[in-house]
């Protein structure tokens, strides 16, 4: 593994728990470093996903593609966020997702079975892991209260409060398509928001 | 009272009767009657609640007083505010009983150690939090890309209890559309069948 990118992994972990350099080596053994181009596949539909995967640099989304083949944004991902399809990986089913890089991007892979090896031997990283999979559900949370309670333009601001920093990064269409909005909808929300 | 509870845990783990008994006494039980709250908006939430009998709903209030349900939770579900427990903040959800309702309560930190000691129950606390995530994930991306007829045809497959036992406006609520829209479905839905 390039250690640079091990590095920017090693600190995410100290947000979360102290863990020594001997669980460090364990984790470096265990997981697989993956570049990917912008707009390369990291999992397609149809595939059952089979890792936790921790991006060390660049920028990621999930989506699905309807039968009309619009695509429906389910989730983005930034340095220091995990991705994958975790429905498919806990059912052993095939994805109804596809995970593809918006920009040139590093991911560090964690084979199912490695990661739960590490969960079960290293006390730090299990404690790491429910505090994550914690911040998940409560973002999850968070964005099924805006679906049913916002305007589009509520869901836009809450969109940039929730997401720092990614409408920076991320093309309009795909923050409209994240958004269950057009993005023509998106549009005018923006310029009011401008015009304030 | 705990009889809901034990075989709850019975089907996620193999424990001694000692386990049991141990799991049990860090347990409360908690009855609420219809409408009484579990939680208010503005308390800080404290425990883990399973519910082992009746229904309730997790809901917040907006400025213009409007409800908006983000979850029910029934017989063998957990409910409570994950947001507010973790981080010790004010929660800003109500949680209330449909029905006559049965919780059994386990305080946060009896809660945590119970999962230190007993591998089978940190496991079940692990796959309870990634089922709910899974769960939210599926209900997000029926938001942006499923039809409202879809989204209703979902909802009561996924979950006919709450269907039939949950009032109209709760769900209409839940599914985030009026009443009437939800009406209008239910007519279609019916006519189709």
């Amino acid at each position: 593994m390039d250690s640079a990118i091990f590095e920017i992994f090693k600190q995410y972990t100290k947000r979360y728990a102290e863990l020594s350099e001997s669980d460090f080596e364990k984790i470096e053994e265990a997981c697989i470093h993956k570049k990917l181009r912008k707009q390369q596949y990291l999992h397609q539909e149809g595939e059952t996903w089979k890792y936790h995967a921790f991006i060390a640099s660049g920028c990621l989304r999930t989506f699905s593609v309807d039968e009309k083949g619009i695509e429906h944004i389910v989730g983005f991902g930034i340095t220091n966020w995990w991705i994958g399809d975790l429905e498919s990986l806990k059912s052993n089913q095939p994805s109804k997702f596809n995970v593809d890089a918006i920009n040139d991007s590093d991911v560090i892979l964690f084979p199912d079975r490695a990661y739960n090896k590490l969960v079960t031997e290293l006390p730090s990283f299990n404690k790491m892991v429910i505090t994550i999979h914690d911040r998940s559900f409560m973002a999850s949370q968070r964005r099924i209260l805006s679906y049913i309670s916002h305007s589009a333009e509520e869901k836009y601001l809450a969109f940039l409060e929730m997401y720092p920093g990614f409408a920076d990064i991320i093309p309009k269409n795909m923050i409209a398509s994240f958004l269950g909005i057009t993005r023509e909808t998106l549009s005018r929300v923006r310029q009011i928001r401008d015009n304030h | 009272m705990y009889e809901v509870f034990k075989s709850y845990l019975e089907s996620k783990m193999s424990l001694t009767g000692a386990q049991h008994e141990w799991i049990l006494s860090n347990c409360t039980v908690r009855r609420l009657r219809k409408k009484q709250y579990l939680l208010q908006q503005g308390d800080i939430w404290k425990s883990n609640a399973f519910v082992s009998r009746g229904l309730l709903r997790t809901y917040s209030i907006d400025e213009k007083g409007i409800e908006h349900v983000i979850a029910f939770a029934m017989e063998n579900w957990w409910t409570g505010d994950r947001e507010s427990l973790m981080s010790g903040k004010p929660s800003r959800f109500n949680i209330d009983a449909i029905e006559d309702s049965e919780l059994v309560m386990i305080e946060k930190e009896k809660f945590e150690n119970i999962c230190k000691e007993i591998p089978g129950f940190n496991q079940m606390a692990n796959d309870i939090i990634q089922q709910n995530f899974i769960a939210s994930q599926t209900r997000i991306h029926e938001s942006i890309s499923s039809s409202i007829d879809e989204k209703y045809q979902s909802f009561i497959q996924r979950y006919p209890s709450f269907a039939l036992r949950a009032p109209q406006s709760m769900i209409a609520s839940y599914l985030g559309i009026t009443r009437e829209t939800l009406s209008r479905v239910r007519h279609r839905t019916a006519k189709k069948s």
